[in-house]
């Protein structure tokens, strides 16, 4: 039961639309207004946008944790809407959230990352191969009998991502991992999405960051609840004005670029990050 | 007021034989201890209480400092438990009389019973939680109902939820402790003045704790359907717990005790 048989989209999103049902006095809010997205397996596909332009409903939206209005969601393979394969999706499609604490079920860090093999009902064995598996990719082995609380943010949100792991989807999405983290913490966290793509686990990372949204294949740009527009980092980040119109800034190393370029120093477009500006810089002399 | 000084929850990572044993026979064994104490009526019973619990903490390897920490919040109600017996019990000699109130010496002596048999309750019951992980804990006690989930008792449903109220005390604590800073930094004092403004400087504090405990609640609720949890149906478990040698040798020891706390009961040295 593999998707439309289209090519190797292992997301696809049509005329998506969500609002929040009305709530008391508030009238129902509109958060997702007419998206289409595709998701190409085993790429890493960045998703920016302002506060309440969407984008974590559309994240919610692809673990059938919301279900749309109108319009559809297939994630590897499965309808969201369909009520029957809703698990089959949810482990296949991982979703690790913003708050480290608040994702965390039990007390000790490896019985945490059991805890969705054993909702699968895997065999004890079983399950213990993929908690030290998944443990090992985050490199949280040692710390396994260690409690969350004890851990610091970034160690926290890669015990979040464990658990996700031992699922064995073949997608993750990640709803603003570092939000809550010190930079260290988000380091530990972008270098795992690194890993997770090395493994060719299709990524789909949430995130305020631009620097981190440059590390990505693809960058998606929301606002108001649609896709303002999109493209590889570089062709995004090269578009200041639209960026901003947005609310968004671009990464520093662009915005630097950019003002070499407008003192006449010879800097292509294109350059998203710090070691290719540093590499072009350098080639210069 | 310290928030992190309650340990009824907190395990303490430690590989000891009381770690090991199985979790349902830690329960048992805890309420089983309870019941004796409860059955205690001598101090000569009640010392063999404390001597079972002596041993018991030995082999815990959990530090006695740590345990101890666990009392503190309690102190309050052991106190108060102490002033209402001493002064409403009556018999023996008159101590001391203050207005309508006469302290006796069998007052006195009762007090002194009800702190000991109230402070063992609480460490021996405080031994469970920290030799035993609260997951291995929320199985044994799953384990331990799953009979009457036939009668309509959600076994599995209880577990998790007192599994995860386990969890979350830490996360709460904390969340406590930044709600009170927040507020202590906007003007408001808290532990000052009578009991009454006491009380009533707590309500900035448990509005917000309550609304961030839903927003957890909501969270977690999303980030396990994420995780495929559906309920107890067709689950299974990493560490599949089983009953051992260990266990039935805990159980002979256990019955042993509760013979002894009858038997010096029932003795003369009572």
């Amino acid at each position: 039961m593999n998707g439309s048989g289209s090519q190797k989209n292992i997301i696809q999103i049509r005329g998506l639309e969500y609002s929040y049902p009305p709530q008391d006095d508030r009238p129902a809010v509109p958060a997702l207004s007419g998206v289409d997205l595709d998701v190409a397996e085993g790429s890493f596909v960045a998703v920016v946008g302002r506060n309440g332009c969407g984008k974590s409903t559309l994240a919610k939206c692809m673990n059938a944790l919301l279900l749309p209005d109108s319009g559809s969601v297939v994630c590897a393979g499965f309808d969201t809407s369909c009520g029957e394969t809703v698990w089959e999706l949810r482990r296949n499609v991982g979703m690790v959230f913003q708050n480290p604490d608040n994702q965390l079920v039990s007390s000790v860090v490896e019985d945490d990352v059991a805890f969705g093999p054993e909702n699968l009902g895997e065999d004890p064995s079983e399950i213990r191969r993929r908690v030290d598996g998944a443990l090992k990719a985050v490199g949280m082995y040692e710390l396994r009998r260690q409690a969350p609380h004890l851990l610091s943010g970034g160690q926290k949100q890669r015990v979040a991502i464990a658990g996700v792991l031992a699922l064995d989807p073949k997608c993750v999405v990640l709803d603003e991992p570092t939000a809550m983290l010190d930079p260290s913490g988000r380091r530990e966290v972008m270098d795992i999405i690194e890993t997770l793509r090395a493994r060719g686990t299709t990524v789909i990372l949430i995130t305020h960051f631009m620097e981190e949204a440059a590390r990505a294949d693809r960058v998606v740009v929301m606002d108001g609840g649609r896709i303002a527009f999109e493209g590889s980092p570089a062709e995004v980040f090269a578009q200041t004005g639209r960026l901003e119109e947005c609310g968004l800034s671009v990464p520093f190393a662009a915005e630097l670029a950019q003002l070499l370029r407008e003192e006449g120093i010879d800097v292509p477009g294109g350059i998203v990050n710090a070691q290719q500006l540093q590499d072009h810089l350098c080639s210069l002399k | 007021m310290a928030v992190r000084d309650i340990t009824i929850g907190q395990y303490f990572p430690a590989d000891s034989p009381l770690h090991r044993l199985d979790a349902r026979t830690k329960i048992l064994g805890t309420v089983l201890y309870i019941v004796s104490l409860f059955c205690a009526h001598s101090f000569s019973a009640l010392a063999a209480a404390a001597v079972m619990f002596a041993v018991c903490a030995a082999l815990s390897r959990v530090p006695f400092g740590f345990m101890s920490r666990g009392l503190r919040p309690v102190l309050v109600i052991i106190a108060f438990t102490m002033v209402l017996n001493a002064a409403f019990t009556a018999g023996g000699a008159v101590l001391v009389t203050l207005g309508p109130v006469r302290i006796t010496s069998g007052g006195v002596r009762r007090a002194v019973f009800m702190a000991v048999r109230l402070v063992l309750m609480i460490f021996g019951s405080s031994l469970l939680t920290l030799t035993t992980k609260p997951l291995a804990l929320t199985d044994g006690l799953e384990k331990l109902f799953s009979p009457f989930s036939k009668l309509g008792l959600p076994a599995h449903e209880l577990a998790m939820m007192m599994g995860i109220a386990l969890r979350f005390i830490p996360t709460l604590m904390e969340e406590t402790d930044k709600i009170m800073k927040a507020q202590t930094a906007r003007g408001a004092s808290f532990g000052t003045g009578g009991p009454i403004s006491r009380a009533k400087s707590l309500l900035p504090l448990l509005v917000p704790l309550f609304v961030s405990a839903f927003r957890i609640a909501s969270d977690l609720a999303m980030a396990m359907e994420s995780r495929c949890y559906r309920g107890g149906e067709g689950r299974t478990r990493m560490n599949a717990a089983s009953l051992g040698r260990r266990d039935l040798a805990a159980a002979v020891i256990l019955a042993a005790y509760m013979a002894v706390v009858l038997m010096i009961n029932g003795s003369p040295l009572a």
